[in-house]
């Protein structure tokens, strides 16, 4: 009632109230945005460096062009307001970085990632308000353009310390004579894995577990975490950090480097306070998935509980196709691909090929062979059937792929010719999966690592005449208007196991072909020269969709090929170059970017 | 047309009672002259609740900044005072309130407000001491004014001797050089134009400046021009830094960064009707306007090494204030518009020390008030309301940056015998932000219901400002969800849909600089 009161005084006066100015994004209405998730190109955004749209939330900003471990002022306005330029490039969905409040800066580094969590329940200012962040998602959705949001399941931030000396403050210890007994240096804010849990210890020796006390520090926000359950002891491993990557216990248990505490997800309290919490930001803003930090360190039990409580809650409020992808940062495909087991995620990101291709191949100049090899394994290692009420697709063929992203460094940080890296987004933007492109690269940033490779889009002025950037758009289009490129099997016709000078060094072809009979034919040169698809007197042979006779159509360059009488073609490509080949029947304007 | 009929139906009324009064209230108090009370409680209000942060700090700053005595003609003295009435020596006065309440659940009973400006009835204590000392000689007359004012817990209360303290008026003023139609003064003053009583609020004139004012008196009318510089001390006006000493013995002080804000203001009083009869309808016309203007500095950055620039500012604040006497009634409808720097208060921070953005370019505030008072020998209404819309430039609290808000409080006095009488007070406010919560998913803002009944003791007799009063106040408070998100987490009043205010407490008022005894 008071607020009509206002209202009506507001009116009387001649302006509306404050509120008034919500009422676009005061409602959420649920939707299903996405028809075939292997429809989208995927654009990851670190928020805090994309574009600062508001100056307003510029809090703690550090101007220092060099000091890229602070706050820079990007946030969800600036994303609203550079909708164009993520057109023009024509990617369709957007992965941003975590929109939760998170510790506001520790030891000399900011929170501005976002994997810093501390409440769950309230967004991180840093960014804009739930109006902005609602606002942003109805933008991108009236441009088609899709949201997916980054949420941390396996640690909080730094929001308590293990007392070990049980004196009620925080300490960093160092002990020993150096002569007699050895110097030892203990920090209670991040202290050696235990697999006992954390020890206190007096003069008298072990004194059983550490006492673990939340930090009070409400000018960086570092307090006891939210929601309630996360402020009970038993939230938490507290087993101290992990000290032995290759023990799967402390992976799985251990706070992860930098004093990042591990959620006991297997307690069934913190297991559905993080549902809740997560899921209530899709009811609240509608996104369209969700991208899962730090797999591997959490059980895979969690992901069986995790996955389809969030599905079936989504799906009750009228969301379905909603995708669960994840990071398991690392090369073994037999875990990574552990996380696509029947019931747990839609997909994953796929390290293994990041490193056996783009870098190794792409970066590095190995055989192209590894892609076969890589290929053969996928099906025994990713679900092959689509997870259930998930997104319709087997995992296996909706792998994320990508060249890099803000956990490496940039594909031009090895090399300084931007030529590789086209040809790698070539091969990235016409394999099966689901492609994703970290920002920055289509401005060639080459920034190494973390955090160097977050640098501040707007040092590029958005530029959309660089040559990164007409490539990226050109094929974004090309994938978008053939269906065989984002929809079709992928079928190797040649690969090589030459790095030389031979012909067929670096080549790499395949075909995309659709159950209907859409057909694509793609050859990428991934090495220096010019080479072809035929070596030693053997010819690439093409798929029956293609048969002797059949002209097709470079989409790229224009130029015509024929397949010969004995159903080989013989595809030359230039250096780095890449040729995509529709039959001339089949042939489709694409859309100028 | 009905609405006029029906008001002139009441006025008729109000007229058939006149006869019966027995004080001469509106006679004495001129009609601008309603009793200015200082304006603490804004900063009482954010200190204590916390809800500062959670409502807009930076639009408390208006308030926060300029708690000193109010002097309804600081930039209007108006003319002198005929030379037989005119008093010599020194005065002694003072304005001030002493209250002490519980919630009645254990606690001290604390202003239950969260708008802007809050409801008289749970005020803190804040108390000034005035010594002045007037001259005549001849024509001319002086005075010194020097003002101190205490603000509450008082020692009594929390035992510490350090109340906080400031001097709120310290200056020389002389009327009658180089005409008898001129006053001029100089000093640190407190400028008040006129008040909404209920609400603690002067809608136009409310500066604090070190500086120096006029005014001219052209038969009925008035100008006044008084300009002044502020400077807080805080980094966006004053920066100091230890430097290594030329004898390199000890680091000396070294200011980096001195701007202080530039204010001038001008008021133009026009009596528009009933100069010459005042017992016939009056109505009287102010404008008042400010221009601010802060120059270009260069300070250390607050967060890391390394400089930064802060650009010139400036800004303005433009207003106009209707009043009128008709009978036993007097009304006042105020607008205010201020833009960029006009919109803080001198003594405010527009920004926080780590803010980049340093410019109030985008800053904005509207306000419109409406102070009503009716008053009977043995019955008397106060009623008031005002309405604001403000756009920080910098948001302590990121996108909560449009504000409105809006309160009005309706207080009847019935007069119960000749020392005695009970008011009661029914009151209304909202705050509502241009942001939605992030726990709640509901826009920003809350409003809340209060209740007041406040039985008193006048021993000057009866009258709405017949001070000094000895009182018993009781407000309850009804939050709603809104209003109790309003307040952090960790505050008792987040979880409190009721709040209580029982106390006992004094209020009085004489022989101070701000205004005439009736």
């Amino acid at each position: 009632m008071s607020r009509a009161v206002l209202g009506a005084i507001a009116a009387l006066v001649g302006w509306g109230c404050a509120s008034d100015a919500l009422e676009p994004v005061r409602e959420v209405r649920l939707g299903t945005h996405v028809e075939d998730w292997r429809d989208e190109i995927l654009y990851q955004i670190v928020v805090d460096r994309f574009a600062n749209g508001d100056p307003r939330n510029d809090w703690r900003v550090d101007p220092d062009w060099r000091a890229l471990g602070r706050y820079k002022g990007g946030d969800w306005q600036g994303i609203i307001e550079r909708l164009d330029y993520l057109e023009a490039l024509g990617v369709t969905a957007i992965w941003i970085s975590p929109i939760v409040l998170n510790v506001d800066t520790d030891a000399g580094v900011d929170g501005y990632h976002g994997y810093w969590q501390v409440d769950l329940e309230r967004l991180n200012p840093h960014f804009g308000d739930l109006a902005t962040l609602r606002a942003l998602v109805r933008a991108c959705h009236a441009r088609g353009i899709k949201v997916v949001l980054d949420v941390v399941t396996n640690h909080m931030g730094q929001v308590f310390y293990y007392d070990i000396n049980m004196n009620g403050r925080p300490d960093v210890l160092v002990a020993g004579s150096g002569t007699r007994s050895a110097v030892t240096h203990v920090t209670e804010y991040d202290p050696d894995y235990d697999p006992r849990g954390i020890q206190a210890f007096t003069s008298l020796g072990e004194a059983g577990p550490a006492p673990i006390r939340f930090f009070d520090m409400p000018e960086i926000f570092r307090v006891p975490p939210s929601p309630a359950v996360l402020r009970r002891p038993e939230a938490y491993h507290r087993r101290g950090r992990v000290t032995d990557w290759g023990v799967r216990e402390q992976v799985l248990f251990g706070d992860f480097p930098g004093g990042l505490k591990d959620l006991a997800t297997g307690e069934p309290a913190v297991r559905e306070a993080l549902v809740d919490a997560f899921v209530r930001w899709v009811l609240w803003t509608d996104v369209d998935g969700f991208r899962i930090d730090t797999l591997k360190h959490v059980e895979h039990e969690f992901w069986a509980y995790f996955a389809p409580e969030v599905r079936r809650r989504l799906a009750a409020a009228g969301k379905r196709n909603f995708i669960l992808f994840g990071e398991a940062f690392d090369g073994d495909e037999a875990l990574v691909g552990s996380y696509t087991a029947p019931g747990l995620l839609d997909s994953v990101f796929h390290f293994p090929h990041k490193f056996q291709v783009f870098d190794d191949v792409f970066l590095r100049g190995a055989p192209t062979r590894r892609i076969e090899a890589l290929l053969e394994r996928r099906e025994t290692f990713f679900g092959t059937e689509p997870q259930p009420d998930g997104i319709g697709i087997a995992p296996a063929r909706a792998l994320v792929h990508f060249i890099d992203n803000h956990d490496v460094p940039r594909f031009l940080f090895y090399t300084d010719d931007p030529r590789r890296l086209r040809a790698a987004l070539a091969y990235l933007l016409t394999q099966d999966g689901i492609p994703c492109i970290y920002y920055g690269t289509e401005q060639d940033f080459f920034g190494g690592n973390d955090p160097a490779n977050r640098e501040p889009l707007w040092w590029s002025g958005y530029r959309t005449d660089g040559e990164t950037f007409r490539w990226i758009a050109r094929l974004t289009r090309i994938r978008r208007a053939l269906e065989p490129l984002r929809r079709g099997d992928f079928r190797l016709r040649w690969v090589s196991d030459r790095v030389g000078d031979e012909a067929d060094a670096g080549i790499v072809a395949f075909e995309r072909v659709t159950p209907s009979g859409g057909y694509a034919l793609v050859v990428i040169n991934a090495r220096d020269g010019e080479r072809r698809t035929a070596f030693g007197g053997e010819v690439m042979r093409v798929g029956e969709q293609a048969p002797p006779g059949t002209v097709l159509v470079d989409v790229l360059g224009g130029e015509r090929f024929t397949v010969a009488s004995s159903g080989t073609l013989e595809v030359r490509v230039g250096p780095y170059g890449a040729r995509i080949l529709v039959r001339e029947s089949d042939r489709v304007t694409i859309p100028s970017p | 047309m009905r609405a006029v009929r029906v008001l002139g139906a009441i006025l008729v009324v109000a007229n058939l009672l006149a006869p019966v009064r027995v004080l001469a209230q509106p006679d004495t108090v001129p009609v601008e002259d309603e009793p200015p009370r200082p304006r603490e409680d804004a900063t009482s209000t954010t200190e204590d609740s916390g809800v500062a942060e959670a409502v807009s700090a930076r639009e408390a700053t208006r308030g926060a900044a300029d708690d000193a005595v109010s002097v309804v003609r600081a930039v209007d003295p108006g003319p002198p005072e005929d030379a037989p009435g005119a008093r010599e020596g020194f005065t002694f006065g003072s304005y001030g309130r002493v209250v002490v309440a519980s919630d009645l659940v254990g606690g001290a009973g604390r202003d239950a407000d969260f708008v802007r400006y809050g409801s008289r009835l749970d005020e803190d204590s804040y108390v000034e001491l005035e010594l002045a000392r007037h001259d005549v000689l001849g024509t001319v007359r002086s005075r010194v004014v020097a003002t101190l004012a205490i603000a509450g817990p008082l020692f009594h209360y929390d035992g510490r001797f350090d109340d906080r303290v400031a001097v709120r008026n310290l200056f020389l003023e002389v009327e009658g050089v180089p005409s008898r139609t001129v006053a001029l003064w100089a000093g640190s003053r407190m400028a008040r134009g006129d008040d909404v009583y209920l609400f603690d609020l002067w809608p136009l004139d409310e500066l604090n400046v070190i500086g120096g004012g006029a005014s001219l008196t052209l038969g009925a009318h008035v100008v006044s021009l008084c300009g002044g510089l502020s400077r807080p001390d805080d980094p966006f006006q004053r920066q100091s830094r230890l430097a290594m000493a030329p004898g390199l013995l000890a680091p000396v002080e070294v200011v980096v960064l001195d701007r202080p804000r530039l204010v001038l203001a001008a008021r133009g009083l026009m009596h528009v009707l009933g100069v010459e009869a005042p017992h016939e309808p009056r109505v009287q016309l102010v404008a008042y306007g400010e221009a601010h203007r802060l120059p270009e500095g260069r300070r250390a950055r607050p967060d890391g090494p390394g400089h930064e620039t802060l650009a010139a500012d400036e800004g303005w604040l433009a207003g106009l204030e209707l009043a009128g006497t008709l009978a036993r009634w007097h009304g006042q409808l105020f607008v205010r518009w201020a833009r960029g720097l006009g919109a803080y208060d001198p003594l405010g921070v527009p920004f926080r020390p780590e803010a980049t953005v340093h410019d109030t370019g985008r800053a904005e505030e509207w306000l419109a008030a409406l102070n009503v008072r009716w008053e009977l020998p043995r019955f008397g209404l106060l009623a008031a309301g005002w309405w604001r819309r403000f756009r920080d430039a910098d948001p302590t609290l990121f996108q909560r940056a449009v504000v409105t808000e809006g309160a009005f409080a309706l207080r009847p006095h019935v007069f119960l015998g000749a020392h005695t009488g009970v008011a009661f007070e029914l009151g209304w406010q909202r705050h509502e932000a241009a942001s939605l919560d992030d726990r709640t998913g509901r826009p920003v803002g809350g409003g809340a219901w209060k209740l007041g009944f406040v039985p008193f003791v006048t021993p000057r007799g009866p009258g709405l400002f017949t001070r000094p009063h000895l009182r018993a106040v009781y407000a309850l408070t009804a939050r709603d969800d809104g209003a109790r998100s309003l307040y952090p987490e960790a505050d008792a009043r987040s979880r409190r849909p009721f709040e209580h205010f029982l106390g006992v407490g004094a209020e009085w008022w004489f022989e101070t600089s701000s205004r005439r005894e009736p």
